[in-house]
């Protein structure tokens, strides 16, 4: 069976086969929901916020004209729509290399607290959801989504040489978490 | 000793360095364990990293999802109608009023127009407009035609609401 392409389900869907957006939907949204749970860090919450992004988007079809990828325009949708939780809920998120700074002690602050490790199943993927959210939205985009850095630096807003400093910084602070904490042999 | 940085490392890994500076590294990583061992762990996390899975949603999110989109998509459908015939209703009124006071402007006048020769055709169509305009938006069949378009609109808004009201209900049962 022919495999639909996003651009080819996205005209589908504009001629009125709502049904078609079904597999858009089930294209994107475990990955999806990995970008917003480490972001928003609650599987409730993200999973409602998935809903309401997936609606945006079918909402907004009409204005998608292909200039980019439907992946980098729905994941932009998707990012805002979580840092805007996030500043609903008046937590402190800067983008960019003013911020960085404060997350470099990973191990050493609370942003990663060896309790909640310990909890943990220890998936690589939990870890990186534990990591500070500029951090594993990279990580996630990166690895998860396969985007280059151009693309997670449109998704981001941010400059490119951000993108690759963030991405830099958040393997170094993985390599401290799990190397320091002797989990390599259960993770990698 | 001065170690190599992790973002030189990194760098490293990413291919982001010049033909020159990876032979540099690369001697440097021959010859020093600590950077070499630095390197392992960082080239570890990027494989780890690239075999990472995503978190997986439960099964029924996208048949709750469409279902949601259906429903709204249905609830849209009806506002929009709602709206159309509230459109309507308001351009009839307007319709009326305007009428009403075409009429009382045409009535006072006609006497005028009557006199001046050379407004005894129109004074003849506007008489018969106004017969019949006189008929359809007199006071008392305006007042009539006012409290019917109002009682059909006050009892579609009524159902409009109920209806947004059980689309709700049934959105909140599919979260």
């Amino acid at each position: 069976m022919k495999i639909l392409s996003d651009i080819e389900i996205i005209e589908s869907v504009k001629n009125g086969n709502q049904s078609d957006y079904t597999l858009l939907v089930n294209r994107y949204k475990d990955k999806a929901f990995s970008l917003v749970l480490s972001i928003i860090k609650n599987e409730m919450e993200a999973e409602e916020i998935l809903q309401d992004c997936f609606m945006k988007a079918y909402n907004s079809l009409k204005k998608f004209r292909g200039e980019s990828k439907f992946s980098t325009w729905f994941y932009r949708i998707v990012y805002n729509a979580s840092l805007t939780r996030i500043k609903n809920k008046k937590r402190n998120i800067e983008i960019g290399m003013s911020s960085i700074d404060d997350f470099i002690n990973l191990t050493a602050d609370e942003n990663i607290n060896k309790n909640d490790l310990n909890e943990l199943s220890k998936s690589l993927t939990e870890i990186v959801g534990k990591l500070p959210e500029n951090y594993s939205t990279v990580i996630n985009l990166f690895y998860l989504e396969e985007m280059n850095c151009d693309e997670i630096s449109k998704v981001m807003d941010i400059s490119l040489n951000n993108v690759k400093v963030m991405l830099h910084r958040a393997r170094t602070a993985l390599r401290k978490i799990i190397f320091e904490n002797n989990y390599a042999e259960e993770l990698l | 000793m001065k170690y190599l940085s992790d973002e030189m490392l990194n760098k490293y890994i990413d291919n982001e360095l010049s033909e020159e500076e990876n032979k540099i590294i690369d001697k440097i990583l021959k010859s020093s364990f600590v950077d070499r061992e630095k390197y392992a762990e960082l080239k570890k996390i990027d494989e780890g990293l690239k075999k990472m899975n995503s978190f997986k949603l439960s099964n029924n999110f996208t048949s709750n999802f469409m279902e949601k989109l259906r429903l709204k998509t249905i609830r849209d459908k009806k506002q929009k109608r709602f709206f159309s015939f509230l459109f309507l209703i308001l351009v009839t009124v307007t319709l009326a009023l305007s009428g009403t006071v075409l009429y009382e402007t045409i009535a006072k006048n006609i006497g005028k127009a009557k006199e001046i020769s050379l407004l005894k055709g129109l004074s003849f169509s506007t008489s018969f407009l106004t017969q019949n305009f006189g008929k359809f938006f007199s006071p008392d069949k305006l007042s009539l035609i006012g409290i019917s378009l109002s009682l059909i609109f006050f009892i579609s808004l009524y159902f409009l609401l109920e209806e947004i009201k059980k689309t709700k209900h049934r959105l909140k049962k599919i979260r």
